[in-house]
């Protein structure tokens, strides 16, 4: 009898914790279930992060929609003269002066894509409330800017010292 | 034997002839019996320890009514634990996502 009781409590007990484990879990995964199933995740994720309303959102995703086909473009045209570049390259096996008009080429091109591409987290911080918007263009620069030769740099302070210049 | 003695004995005879006990058993003094009778069956090992250990515990409503709050705690926390884990990297990976559909010098994230 007392085993039996036993083994009915400790079978409630394993049932309700899987229940509560199961509810605790739909609660906290709820937000990101919702925003996965969204049409645009990552947008999803941006209107969540930086608390945009409904009007907000839908300047963001327009601005986004906007940039994105001129992005490719961009993309493509840098991928094409990378391609000029490395068969030059390759035929001549010297950087010519070709070479190096295509690399400054492919500098223009890159220096375009990147323009544009700070004036959209402009854009964006600007259709978003003001203050999340400062700190979208906080976030995003300091992904996107963010030191990338640090493996390079590491140790360059002893050979080259840069002293801001005296006016 | 003297006469004597042999009628002090007959007194005493007659006392403990007239002598019964008046003492009462403890509560649920037959359950006791049956369960030390059933635990002697079970055996002495480690579990069978436990489990009578566990069994007479878990007899108490008040002691049973803990133990599965105590698991539901557990699996409660549990599930909070690992959902808190999964949305982090759910939206970590989402923030990546947008970054790359803005930023086409990003290097491809894992």
């Amino acid at each position: 009898m007392n085993t039996k009781r036993l083994l009915v409590t400790a079978l409630a007990g394993l049932a309700i914790a899987a229940l509560g484990y199961y509810a605790a879990y739909s609660v906290g995964t709820a937000r990101c279930r919702s925003m996965c199933q969204s049409p645009a995740p990552d947008l999803a994720w941006l209107k969540q992060e930086f608390h945009l309303g409904d009007a907000e959102f839908q300047r963001v995703v327009a601005l986004h929609e906007a940039y994105r086909p001129a992005c490719q473009d961009r993309c493509r045209l840098i991928d094409a003269k990378n391609a000029e570049l490395r068969a030059r390259l390759l035929q001549t096996g010297a950087v010519t002066p070709e070479v190096e008009r295509a690399l400054a080429e492919a500098a223009g091109l890159r220096r375009n894509c990147q323009t544009a591409m700070l004036k959209h987290f402009v854009e964006v911080s600007r259709a978003m409330p003001p203050a999340q918007g400062r700190r979208y263009l906080e976030w995003i620069c300091g992904q996107t800017l963010s030191p990338a030769h640090a493996a390079m740099m590491a140790g360059a302070g002893s050979v080259h010292v840069h002293e801001p210049a005296g006016h | 034997m003297k006469p004597n003695e042999r009628d002090e004995d007959a007194v005493l005879s007659g006392v403990l002839r007239a002598w019964s006990p008046k003492a009462e058993l403890p509560a649920r003094f037959p359950a006791g019996v049956w369960r030390r009778i059933a635990d002697a069956d079970a055996g002495s090992g480690f579990w069978a320890t436990i489990r009578q250990w566990l069994e007479v515990r878990v007899n108490r409503p008040a002691v049973a009514g803990v133990f599965v709050a105590a698991l539901m705690g557990l699996g409660v926390t549990t599930g909070y634990w690992h959902a808190r884990r999964d949305s982090a990297q759910t939206e970590s990976a989402l923030q990546a996502r947008y970054l790359q559909s803005v930023d086409p010098f990003l290097p491809a994230r894992p």
